[in-house]
Formats: structure tokens, C-alpha cells, sequence
């Protein structure tokens, strides 16, 4: 089943509670059916797409430094999405200097408490691109032909 | 309307298309409510953005 036949069941649930007057769940259903894909994505296999739903809700409920965590470490050594996720953390309203310092522990291994906000977000990003160089030098010595 | 009365609705539903012969739509309805359980006390607005994330998401791959 793709999400676009999903789309087309939770429409017809939608209409059913609109012709019967039942507002609160024709509201609710619409905007359910509504927010799946249309077109770029309707073709989907329902299971992944839920799959990446579930992921997407458990984000959301999660603490601020589990989210960011998560993502930090699926960003791997990948520099763009690396760097979009500390843009997402640098511009997050709602973070607080106790997540930075847990997002800092756990991306790193270390962490200084009584370093600013901004002290600990380059040491995240220092300890990415010390990565970065470790695996590009390991790279090179690997292609080097001993002499 | 919140989401466990939401889900209980899908749950409710499901059961009627089952016994219409549509087994496939049934079991997708019930996957989306088993799917949305976590976020039961939250209201159906509040999980909207994340149905659209998921739409679009294209997440990195890991190296």
C-alpha cells in the first residue's frame, strides 16, 4: 500500500464525518489527510513512510539534547549536513546551556561546564572536523607507497 | 481533538472497512494509529509538522 491510497482512505473517513456533521473529527482527519504527501512522496511504501513518521514524533517529544544528539551522530563525517544541524542548534530558541553541554558530552566525549554557549558549540564543531582530518589523513596514508 | 480520540476514531473505522472487505485499508488505519500512540496526549495540531516533515524528509546518510 502507498501513502497516497492512505491519503485516499483517511479523504473518504474525512467526508463520511463532514456529511454526518461530526465537525471536531472532520476537522481533525482533513488535516491528518492533508498533511500526507500529494504528489512528491504519494508513491511511498506506507510502512516506511510511518516508519519516518514514528521517527519524526519521537523527535519531537524527545528532550532538545537527545533530538540534536540523534542527529549530530546521522550527520556522521557528511560536512553539509553536519553543519545544518548545529545551525538548527545555534538557532533554537528553546535550547538551554544544560543541552548544549549534554549535546557537547555526548557528541564528543567531554564537555567543560562552565564554558559559554558559544565555547561549547565550536568545541562540537572542532571535535567533527578533528574527525574529519583524522579520516582524510588515513585516506592519504593509505594511497602513500612507502618509500 | 486530541490524538488518542483520534486514533480511536481510525481504530473504530477500521473495524467497519474489515468487515467491508477491506482488509488492506483497515490494517494501514490501525498501522497509523499504532504509529501515532506515543504522542496520545498531545492534541492533533501539535503532530501535524511532523506528518510533513516525514513527507519531505530526506535524511543524510550515515558515514
Amino acid at each position: 500500500m502507498r501513502v497516497r491510497d492512505l491519503r485516499a482512505v483517511l479523504e473518504d473517513l474525512g467526508r463520511i464525518f463532514g456529511a454526518s456533521g461530526a465537525r471536531k473529527q472532520h476537522v481533525a482527519i482533513t488535516q491528518v489527510a492533508e498533511a500526507l504527501p500529494a504528489a512528491k512522496g504519494s508513491d511511498q511504501d506506507i510502512g516506511l513512510y510511518l516508519t519516518t513518521l514514528e521517527e519524526e514524533l519521537a523527535d519531537d517529544f524527545a528532550p532538545a539534547s537527545v533530538k540534536y544528539l540523534r542527529k549530530l551522530k546521522e550527520a556522521g563525517l557528511v560536512e553539509q549536513a553536519f553543519l545544518a544541524t548545529l545551525n538548527l542548534i545555534e538557532t533554537d530558541r528553546q535550547i538551554k546551556k544544560v543541552d548544549l553541554l549534554a549535546i557537547a558530552e555526548g557528541y564528543t566525549g567531554s564537555s567543560d561546564r562552565k564554558a559559554s554557549a558559544k565555547k561549547l558549540l565550536s568545541h562540537i564543531k572542532g571535535h567533527f572536523y578533528k574527525r574529519l582530518y583524522e579520516r582524510d589523513a588515513n585516506e592519504l596514508a593509505k594511497r602513500a607507497t612507502p618509500v | 481533538m486530541k490524538v488518542s480520540e483520534f486514533r480511536a476514531t481510525l481504530e473504530e473505522y477500521a473495524g467497519i472497512i474489515e468487515s467491508a472487505g477491506k482488509v488492506e485499508e483497515a490494517h494501514a488505519l490501525r498501522r497509523l494509529s499504532r504509529t501515532l500512540k506515543a504522542a496520545d496526549k498531545k492534541k492533533v495540531t501539535d503532530i501535524i509538522p511532523a506528518f510533513e516533515r516525514a513527507a519531505c524528509c530526506d535524511r543524510p546518510p550515515v558515514s
